[in-house]
């Protein structure tokens, strides 16, 4: 478990794309019977996702937002003293994005900067690297950044993975202050095969074969090079390990779910959040399942924009004791809780070409 | 009992041979989008809440095993 002191957040921005899809145009892609569409509203909370433009990435959204926090004068670029950039679709193998970002904003040179692969548990990943940079360096601020384009890495033919996913990112400003946050983490790579993408890097290369869409289950169409999810195996997992993990969190840190103001999940969809929530007897006013129906599954940018999008007048107003749950691919089940000093911004923009 | 549990399945996929199918899982007669609506429709239908981690592949194998997993929550 980790435990750390003297931190906080500062500010939230989430970036997201300005297109959004709708269920009820997309679904004609899968001939699925209109029945059954409106299960999947109900009990999935599926509405819309947002999905970028042909040449757009999460390392334009994250240069979009940093620009916004710059020029509205809401960040100083002379305090950013390091840059972590969580996802699992970067524009590059090589170089890391926040490399890459570092130059597009023009920092200073001794910014320390680093990219990390994690989806779904890369937000709670961040903070715990994000404040361990803050409590062993001079650093002032961390620029975390969290996201991806799934769109660009799923196939429109797979209505299993299509639909769920949306684009998106968040900047998340950490700094010193008198926040606490202990987290924890479970790993079972042994089942990373669940959710992953098989093909397209080194273990096995890209070759027309394995960029060929192909018939999958259920008539969906989907390359190697695509995202595959075992839905029922990620409702398995999520479901069993979740939760579990919840109890021992605050086990270890003396607190029950009744001393939690506010629950901040990665939503893959309504279903699953319910059910942890019914599991822990969480109080449905207590724990927001709206990113699905709004944004979809954005990866790594669902926690904050979860905050973002439910909680920033109460955020932005006083203390708050947050628990926070990313679970997914990996497979990882990150937990946190965090009793958080009021945020100075908490926001969610969208994005535009600059 | 079963035969509400059958009634739902048929409202999910009306074409299926719920009856005779040994395991729905295996023959792709029930995906993850089905058995989320499936666990809600049982659980308004006999008024229960049957925990997540019941959502496996053993208790939905077919209309015997999700029955059995309804009378553990409905008595």
């Amino acid at each position: 478990m980790f435990h750390i002191e003297n931190i906080r957040i500062s500010q939230i921005l989430t970036v997201v794309p300005k297109v959004f899809h709708s269920l009820d145009e997309e679904i004609k892609l899968y001939n699925y019977p209109e029945r059954r569409v409106k299960k999947l509203e109900n009990n999935m909370g599926y509405g819309s996702h947002r999905v970028v433009q042909e040449g757009i990435t999460a390392l334009d959204m994250a240069y979009y937002g940093m620009r916004y926090l710059i020029d509205n004068k809401l960040l100083n670029q002379e305090d950013v003293d390091a840059i972590i950039f969580i996802s699992v679709t970067p524009d590059h193998m090589v170089p890391a994005n926040s490399t890459i970002l570092h130059g597009r904003l023009g920092l200073k040179n001794n910014v320390y900067c680093y990219d990390i692969n994690q989806a779904c548990s890369g937000f709670i990943t961040g903070l715990v690297n994000g404040f361990s940079i803050l409590n062993s360096s001079t650093a002032k601020k961390v620029v975390l950044i969290t996201g991806d384009t799934l769109s660009k890495k799923t196939s429109q033919y797979d209505k299993f993975s299509w639909l769920l996913i949306g684009d998106g990112i968040s900047i998340t400003v950490l700094e010193k202050g008198s926040s606490t946050i202990d987290a924890s983490f479970y790993t079972q790579g042994n089942n990373f095969e669940y959710l992953y993408i098989p093909a397209g890097y080194a273990r096995k290369v890209s070759t027309d074969e394995t960029r060929q869409l192909k018939e999958v289950e259920d008539g969906n169409l989907r390359s190697e090079e695509q995202l595959f999810i075992d839905g029922l195996n990620i409702y398995n997992f999520s479901l069993e390990m979740v939760p579990k993990e919840i109890e021992k969190l605050l086990s270890k840190s003396n607190k029950s779910i009744d001393n939690i103001d506010l629950f901040c999940f990665h939503q893959p969809n309504k279903f699953i959040i319910k059910k942890i929530a019914d599991k822990l007897n969480i109080d449905y006013n207590k724990i927001p399942f709206n990113i699905s129906t709004a944004f979809g599954n954005i990866s790594s940018a669902t926690i904050p924009t979860v905050m973002a999008y439910n909680f920033a007048e109460k955020l932005t107003s006083g203390r708050e004791f947050v628990c926070m749950a990313g679970f997914g691919a990996g497979l990882i089940s990150a937990t946190a809780l965090m009793d958080m000093d009021k945020i100075e911004y908490c926001k969610i923009i969208e994005y535009e070409n600059i | 009992m079963k035969d509400k549990i059958l009634e739902i399945l048929k409202d999910i996929r009306p074409d299926v041979d719920y009856i005779n199918s040994s395991n729905y899982i295996e023959d792709n007669l029930l995906d993850s989008f089905d058995l989320a609506a499936l666990l809600g429709d049982i659980e308004d239908t006999f008024n229960i809440k049957i925990a997540g981690e019941e959502l496996n592949k053993e208790n939905f194998t077919n209309i015997d095993t999700i029955v059995n997993l309804v009378k553990k929550y409905n008595g």
